[in-house]
């Protein structure tokens, strides 16, 4: 398939696809945000509608998953993030909500992936934090309220206060998509078989989601995992794991999908300046009593909890471990994306190309393609 | 002809190994101890050890590796791709960079260009390619239409196979059916590399080749037949032109490669050529004995036994081979000797002999296994003493796969396999674990991991997943591994398979059912039901949320609907919609319940155009006094009153209704919240009307007053029902 040009009059930022692949959204400095439609059987994609969606630079896309509607979230450096809602298929918008809560410019946006209670939203910006907006009632969407925000790192706040125009800096942010942790944490949690407890099924559900809404969030070279816990009685966002090792920003993050490893352990990737790309696996533990964070022989080794946003002794938490790290790039990675099923990673960058990852047999990631930017790359030596 | 192949044939020749060996002890030389290559397929069944994870590690390292030293991964260039080739650094200087994302399910990605500093404006001037978006695939992943066929094709072989074979079920040798089906699957695959032309999956015929040959041979064959089978369409020799070369020459034994060329046609196990070739050859028999030997030669060839009872007959066979051997000893001419010698030797499976004529260790294995005892068990044994000669080039991925195969290192081939493709993976690795291959490779280090088999259906079936077309394939594979990856696979994609028809969503919904996935079940109906929404199938979506008891979303639409009506006009109900609104009690409780309001006001539109004023006047009347009306559809609701109080025309309410309503109206201007949406939603519903004045039914009450204000027209029906109520009571009723 050829390459599409957009109509676009500036450089595209990010690109979002809707829940079933079948619609895709583009971004741009030019305020517009471009839909187009795959064409059956082609697979080729055509424009669909274009619409000016903010006043400043759009940086972020997301779509909301399809029992809501056709629903796109868009960022920009304009402070704030919007809500798009077509009632026609795509072939028109309507901005039914708008959200500027931010201190600054708003760098990437994240509709929660999985379903349930009501409709979520997570963002990040120049100013460090990371904000959550639920929709409550699925018939209103035109009501956010604002959630949860939490600065991601706390010292590089203190020392900068918001980032500055010239001060070259990245925010990002994506939810945990898989729905089978949330039965497999709820039986952690309670030392039980989710199929043995007597509880009507909505019951169940609820408690389950409740307990293990989960995301990650970076702020320069610091990433965290924010999970929701039951804390005196309620439950609520708290930072709960660091992601380790970065020495330079961190431009992306991806969680993967659980599935293919049945939900025994989470798979985040982290896209860094310092050009690696690194996967961390994260395993549900019992943390007794560790807090401090270890980090061994520069980058492989395992952490669980931390000084600062650990949990409290003896609480349930992640064991953190680097499961592998790629420097193939040997530049800037800026992206990183998983596929449905967390078996396959690519990863983007400085270098012009694509590079596919994939998971073998033992859990490790190996090698398995890349796709160059740069003409005349076919079958070449790669260096 | 080139390699290790001598042209000589004197006691002297200095090749790496004389094929005049003696007769003594029955493999000759042994095999030189292994070299770090061969070490790498070391065969448990020849050291006795245990096939572990190691295996497999072993490989993905080895790849690692080989990916760090040369980064030899598969490279392809972008359609359309925006770098001009050599200018790498002038585009990264224009302070550029890719990204690229995945879709939700699919293989297929897009990649684009963006700046990497857009906080302060980019100062670069944007050339046309920068706003280009450019698809890119995973690579080996996206399915072609013959490819899609080729996946179709394997997945009714393995569930026919399914049917017929109930795994871990120790079978009757004489009942196998594996190899019936394993042939299949090969002509399948061969037919598909034919369609296909791909490189790759050509590669993984040779190993799926290999591996059928070597364990799954039709008992009608012998397994050391049907490994040469492989290796003579592998690796087809003599040539074609090495035969035409010989065989079309006026005197074919004249040629000197003559000998060399019989040799190799008996190294192959083609014997009916050989002998043939020898009858045709014009060989000068000046003496009887030379006739005799060569007789006994072309009867020996003619006479190799074959078939089911191949293995019984070959050390008979075997024996007139040696005899023949020290017959040719006798000859008077050298040349002639010396050319049946060696053919003798390697028919009664000489092993310096054949390991000396051998030109790859396929070939140096497939014949030892055929000529020196076709025993089953010896075959990783003759593959280590080939390989001692002939080291495998571990470049050639089907070459490592086959070596792995031959070795009886089965999770290490399954692994290679995998490398080159998927599908042929998982179903030569489901032909394994059915013959009980792979038993030994579960042990303690793959507790922690699916099995080998599953894994790679697994990685078959996302694949599956990812294409459009495969999607039901792939779930059918999940369903059948165990553990609950494959599960939770099928609960990850089942909600992002685009429901493109009711079918679809009934398929869905039954696998749903199957697998207990309630709340993916509800994803999908809710997903469906915008869908329908979006289409204007308000009916049918009432009647999905319905099956979900979606009560929440059933109002918000109901409402929506009246709302729409409100701001629009009547629009004309889809045929569900319809059949509700006319015979309510076809219509689900809960649905009727929540569609009244709605049900009402189109009863009141419906009596309205028949000119029915009187019972149109009561629906509206019983509309506007509804106890959970929303505040903000009074206003537009009242206006909706205003042609059926007007004086010009029979009085509509009685008197009691219109005390009623004035109560209601006087209720919702109290309320400020609900009066001011109300109002705001009357203006929004006139302002509708201008700019859709064309649009307009002529009955709609807007039409007439379109260029009202909200509020007048607030303050016109109450005029209007005061009037009303005293021409009520003048007319004393």
């Amino acid at each position: 398939m050829n390459a599409i040009a957009t109509g676009h009059e500036d450089l595209i930022h990010d690109i979002a696809y809707d829940h079933y692949g079948r619609l895709l959204a583009t971004c741009s400095s030019d305020q517009f945000i471009k839909l187009f439609t795959r064409v059956v059987p082609s697979a080729e994609w055509t424009l669909l509608s274009s619409f000016k969606a903010h006043d400043a630079n759009i940086f972020s896309l997301s779509f909301a998953p399809p029992q809501y509607g056709l629903l796109l979230a868009s960022c920009s450096e304009d402070q704030t993030v919007r809500v798009h809602s077509s009632i026609d298929n795509g072939h028109t918008f309507a901005k039914i909500a708008t959200l500027s809560d931010s201190g600054g410019p708003v760098h990437q946006v994240a509709f929660a992936k999985f379903g349930g209670h009501g409709l979520k939203l997570a963002c990040i910006g120049a100013d460090g934090v990371v904000r959550v907006y639920h929709a409550a009632d699925p018939a209103d969407l035109r009501q956010w309220h604002l959630a949860f925000e939490k600065v991601v790192d706390k010292d590089r706040l203190l020392s900068t206060g918001v980032a500055a125009r010239d001060l070259q800096g990245d925010f990002a942010v994506d939810w945990c998509p898989s729905g089978t942790v949330r039965a497999s944490w709820f039986t952690y949690e309670l030392g039980i078989d989710m199929d043995d407890v007597e509880l009507p099924r909505v019951d169940r559900l609820t408690i389950a989601e409740l307990a293990v809404e989960q995301f990650v969030a970076s702020s320069m070279s610091k990433v965290v995992v924010f999970r929701k816990r039951l804390n005196g009685g309620i439950y609520e966002y708290e930072p709960t794991e660091e992601l380790p090792g970065h020495t330079d920003i961190v431009r992306d993050v991806a969680w993967a999908s659980n599935a293919s490893v049945g939900g025994r352990y989470e798979l985040i990737a982290t896209a860094c300046k310092d050009g690696w790309v690194r996967i961390f696996k994260l395993t549900t533990r019992r943390i007794g009593g560790v807090r401090a964070t270890e980090y061994r022989n520069g980058g492989a080794g395992t952490v669980s909890g931390n000084s600062e946003i650990g949990a409290d002794e003896d609480d349930l938490g992640y064991e953190v471990e680097l499961l592998d790290q790629f420097d193939h790039h040997k530049s800037e990675v800026w992206k990183v994306s998983w596929n449905f099923s967390g078996t396959v990673l690519s990863s983007s960058g400085d270098d012009g190309r694509v590079r596919f990852w994939r998971a073998a047999y033992t859990g490790k990631f190996v090698g398995l393609g890349v796709a160059s930017a740069e003409q005349g790359s076919n079958d070449e030596m790669d260096d | 002809m080139s390699g290790a192949g001598p042209t000589s044939f004197s006691p002297s020749f200095g090749g790496p190994r004389p094929i005049f060996s003696t007769f003594e002890g029955p493999m000759g030389t042994p095999a030189k101890e292994s070299s770090s290559i061969t070490k790498l397929f070391t065969s448990p069944l020849a050291s006795g050890r245990t096939t572990t994870v190691e295996g497999i590690r072993d490989t993905s390292e080895a790849e690692e590796e080989m990916k760090d030293e040369d980064d030899s991964v598969f490279t392809y260039t972008l359609p359309d791709a925006p770098i001009a080739a050599g200018r790498l650094r002038d585009w990264q200087d224009r302070k550029r960079t890719l990204k690229f994302t995945l879709p939700p399910l699919y293989n297929s990605g897009i990649a684009w260009i963006d700046g990497k500093k857009v906080d302060g404006g980019d100062q670069v001037p944007i050339v046309p390619d920068e706003v280009k978006i450019f698809p890119a695939e995973i690579p080996d992943s996206a399915y072609s239409d013959e490819y899609t066929k080729f996946v179709v094709d394997s997945h009714e072989l393995y569930r026919a196979l399914s049917d017929a074979d109930q795994i871990g079920e120790p079978m009757d040798p004489s009942e196998n059916i594996l190899p019936k089906y394993a042939t299949t699957f090969l002509e399948i695959l061969d037919a598909a590399r034919r369609r296909i032309f791909d490189e790759r999956l050509s590669e993984a015929y040779v190993v799926c080749h290999c591996l059928f040959a070597s364990y799954f041979a039709d008992p009608g064959i012998m397994r050391a037949e049907a490994v040469m089978d492989w290796l003579n369409q592998y690796d087809p020799r003599p040539t074609t032109e090495e035969t035409r070369d010989i065989m079309t020459t006026p005197v074919p034994y004249d040629e000197p490669g003559f000998w060399e060329f019989v040799q190799k046609l008996a190294l192959r196990g083609l014997f009916f050529q050989c002998s043939n070739c020898l009858k045709e050859a014009g060989i000068p028999c000046a003496d009887p004995e030379s006739k005799r030997a060569l007789q006994t030669g072309t009867s020996i060839l003619e006479t190799a036994p074959k078939g089911a009872k191949a293995f019984e007959g070959h050390r008979q066979w075997r024996a007139r081979a040696i005899a023949f051997g020290e017959q040719c000893t006798k000859l008077s001419d050298a040349r002639l000797r010396r050319g049946l010698i060696a053919l003798a030797n390697i028919l009664r499976g000489d092993s310096d002999t054949i390991l000396a004529l051998s030109e790859s260790w396929q070939e140096g294995t497939a014949a030892l296994f055929l000529f020196h005892d076709p025993a089953p068990s010896r075959l990783p044994e003759y593959y280590q003493m080939a390989v001692a000669e002939f080291p495998v080039d571990l470049t050639v991925i089907s070459e490592a796969g086959c070596a792995a195969i031959i070795a009886g290192d089965i999770p290490k081939a399954l692994s290679v396999a995998e490398r080159l493709d998927v599908c042929v993976a998982a179903h030569i690795a489901d032909f394994c674990d059915r013959q009980r291959m792979l038993d030994d490779f579960y042990n303690i280090e793959t507790l922690d991991l699916p099995p080998f088999r599953d894994w790679l259906f697994m990685a078959h079936a996302i694949n599956c997943c990812a294409n459009p077309g495969t999607w039901f394939i792939g779930v059918a594979y999940l369903k059948d591994t165990e553990g609950t990856a494959g599960l939770s696979i099928i609960r990850e994609s089942i909600t992002h398979v685009y429901l493109d028809t009711e079918a679809t969503l009934t398929e869905l919904l039954d696998l749903c059912k199957e697998l207990q996935f309630d709340t993916e079940a509800r994803q999908i109906v809710m997903a469906w039901s915008k869908l329908q929404l979006s289409r204007n199938q308000v009916g049918s979506a009432l009647e999905w949320l319905d099956s979900i008891g979606n009560s929440l979303e059933i109002r918000a639409i109901t409402w929506q609907l009246l709302e729409s009506n409100l701001l629009k006009g009547l629009t004309l109900p889809d045929a569900i919609l319809q059949r509700y609104l006319v015979s309510p009690h076809l219509c689900p409780a809960m649905i009727r319940e929540f569609i009244a309001p709605y049900a009402t006001y189109f009863a009141f539109k419906g009596h309205l155009n028949e000119g029915d004023i009187v019972e149109a006047a009561q629906y509206l009347a019983s509309l506007i006094q509804f106890g959970f009306l929303p505040g903000r559809f009074f206003g537009a609701l009242l206006g909706e009153l205003l042609p059926l109080i007007d004086r010009s025309q029979p009085r509509a309410l009685p008197t009691t209704e219109l005390i009623a309503i004035m109560n209601s109206l006087y209720q919702w201007e109290k309320d400020t919240r609900k009066y001011t949406e109300g109002i705001q939603f009357l203006a929004k519903s006139l302002s509708a009307t201008r700019e859709a004045a064309a649009d307009m039914a002529e009955d709609d009450w807007r039409v007439e007053y379109g260029n009202v204000s909200a509020k007048e027209v607030i303050k016109l029906v109450r005029s209007k029902l005061v009037t009303e109520v005293s021409r009520a009571y003048l007319e004393g009723v």
